[in-house]
C-alpha cells in the first residue's frame, strides 16, 4: 500500500509546521535526552559530523529559521548551505578521516543516513 | 534502527568489526524522539520499515556504492543484508555476479514465502522461510510473527532483490549518482516532488499506512 496523499500532506505540515517538533516529553526533556535504554547502544559509530553536539544543536537552530515550509530535502540544501557555506556538502569533510580509516583497514564504509541526531538522542 | 537494529548485540558485533559505521543527519533541527511511533512500527512492521528518511549505504572509500537500503530492517534481517554485502566485499571483481547470485537467492525466498504465507500453522510458529526471523524485541515487547510478517518480507526480499539487480551490470555504482536518485528520483517519497531526473526510480518496500501517519520520522 502506497503512501496515501493525505500522508504526504500530514508529513509536509509536521516537518514544516516550524521546529524543534514538541513530541513526546518522555525522551527528550526541555532539548536534553532522557534516559532511554535502548538508545544506539551497541554501534560505535567512527565519525559523526557533530562532534560537540550542543553547539551543533545551536548552529542547526538558527540555520533551520526560514526553512519551516520547506520539505526535508529542501532543508537539507538550504540548511547545509548555512553550515558548511564553502563545501559543496558538508557530509563530505565529516566522513573524510573514516574514508582514511577504510581505505587502511579495507573495509567498507556504512554510512547510514538519517534525520535525527544519533548523539543527542532525538533531542 | 536507531533504537531495534543498531542496539542488537549480533548486528553491533559484525557492523563494528567489519564496517566503518559513520552517520550523518540530513534534517538538521529536526525534533524526533516519539515512542509511542517507534513502538507502533515495531508492532505493525516489525521485519522491515519502508521509509526514505533513512538509508544505509555500504560504500568503498572511492564512494563507490557496493549496495544500499532504504528503510528499516529488524536485526536478523539486517543480518542478511550485511552478509550479502560481505560476500560483495570478498569478490571485488565480480561484484556483479555475486549481486546476480544473492538476487537468485532471494527470489527463491520469496517463493518460499508464498508457500508459507498459504499455511497459518507455519506462520504461527514461524517454521519454514521465516525461521530466520524470530528474535527480536523492542523495551519490553516480544515479536510473534503473523501474516503480516509474510507480507512485510516478501515485500523487503523484493526491494533488495530489486537492488541488487540493479548493481548485476555495473557492480557498483557512484554514491553522488545513487544518492541524487534517492533524494530526487523517487515518485513514491513523502518528500516533496522536485525530481528532475529521467531515468526510472527503484521502487521501496511498501507497507500499511498508519491512521494517522507520522512520517519525517527515523527509527
Amino acid at each position: 500500500m502506497r503512501f496515501t496523499l493525505s500522508a504526504l500532506l500530514l508529513a509536509g505540515g509536521l516537518l514544516g509546521s516550524g521546529l524543534p517538533l514538541q513530541a513526546d516529553e518522555s525522551c527528550c526533556d526541555q532539548g536534553k535526552a532522557k534516559s532511554w535504554k535502548l538508545y544506539n547502544s551497541g554501534i560505535k559509530w567512527r565519525a559523526a559530523l557533530s562532534k560537540d553536539p550542543a553547539r551543533w544543536a545551536t548552529l542547526a537552530a538558527d540555520a533551520v529559521k526560514g526553512t519551516e515550509n520547506m520539505s526535508i530535502l529542501e532543508r537539507e540544501v538550504a540548511i547545509n548551505a548555512k553550515l558548511h557555506p564553502s563545501k559543496e556538502s558538508g557530509w563530505r569533510e565529516g566522513i573524510a578521516p573514516a574514508l582514511e580509516t577504510a581505505k587502511k583497514e579495507g573495509k567498507l564504509l556504512l554510512f547510514f543516513q538519517l534525520v535525527g541526531d544519533l548523539d543527542l538522542e532525538g533531542c | 534502527m536507531r533504537t531495534v537494529t543498531f542496539s542488537n548485540d549480533k548486528v553491533a558485533e559484525q557492523v563494528n568489526s567489519k564496517f566503518i559505521p559513520v552517520w550523518y543527519n540530513r534534517g538538521q533541527g529536526f525534533h524526533n524522539c516519539e515512542k509511542s511511533t517507534e513502538k507502533w512500527i515495531f508492532t505493525s512492521n516489525t521485519e522491515c520499515y519502508p521509509t526514505k528518511n533513512i538509508c544505509t549505504f555500504f560504500m568503498t572509500p572511492d564512494l563507490e556504492v557496493v549496495y544500499y537500503v532504504s528503510g528499516y530492517y529488524a536485526p536478523d534481517v539486517f543480518l542478511d543484508i550485511l552478509a550479502g554485502v560481505q560476500k560483495l566485499q570478498a569478490a571485488p571483481k565480480s561484484m556483479g555476479r555475486v549481486h546476480k547470485e544473492i538476487s537468485a537467492e532471494l527470489t527463491k525466498r520469496l517463493e518460499d514465502l508464498k508457500t508459507v504465507g498459504k499455511n497459518p500453522k507455519a506462520v504461527a510458529t514461524g517454521t519454514g522461510p521465516l525461521a530466520p526471523y524470530g528474535v527480536c524485541s523492542y523495551e519490553t515487547i516480544e515479536h510473534k510473527h503473523s501474516i503480516q510478517c509474510v507480507h512485510i518480507l516478501n515485500e523487503a526480499f523484493r526491494y533488495r532483490k530489486e537492488v541488487h539487480d540493479s548493481l548485476v551490470d555495473h557492480g557498483t555504482v557512484p554514491f553522488d549518482t545513487v544518492q541524487h536518485k534517492y533524494k530526487f528520483g523517487n515518485s513514491f517519497s513523502e518528500e516533496a516532488p522536485v525530481s528532475t531526473v529521467a531515468d526510472a526510480p527503484l521502487s521501496k518496500p511498501q507497507a500499511p499506512v498508519k491512521a494517522s501517519v507520522r512520517t519525517g520520522k527515523s527509527k
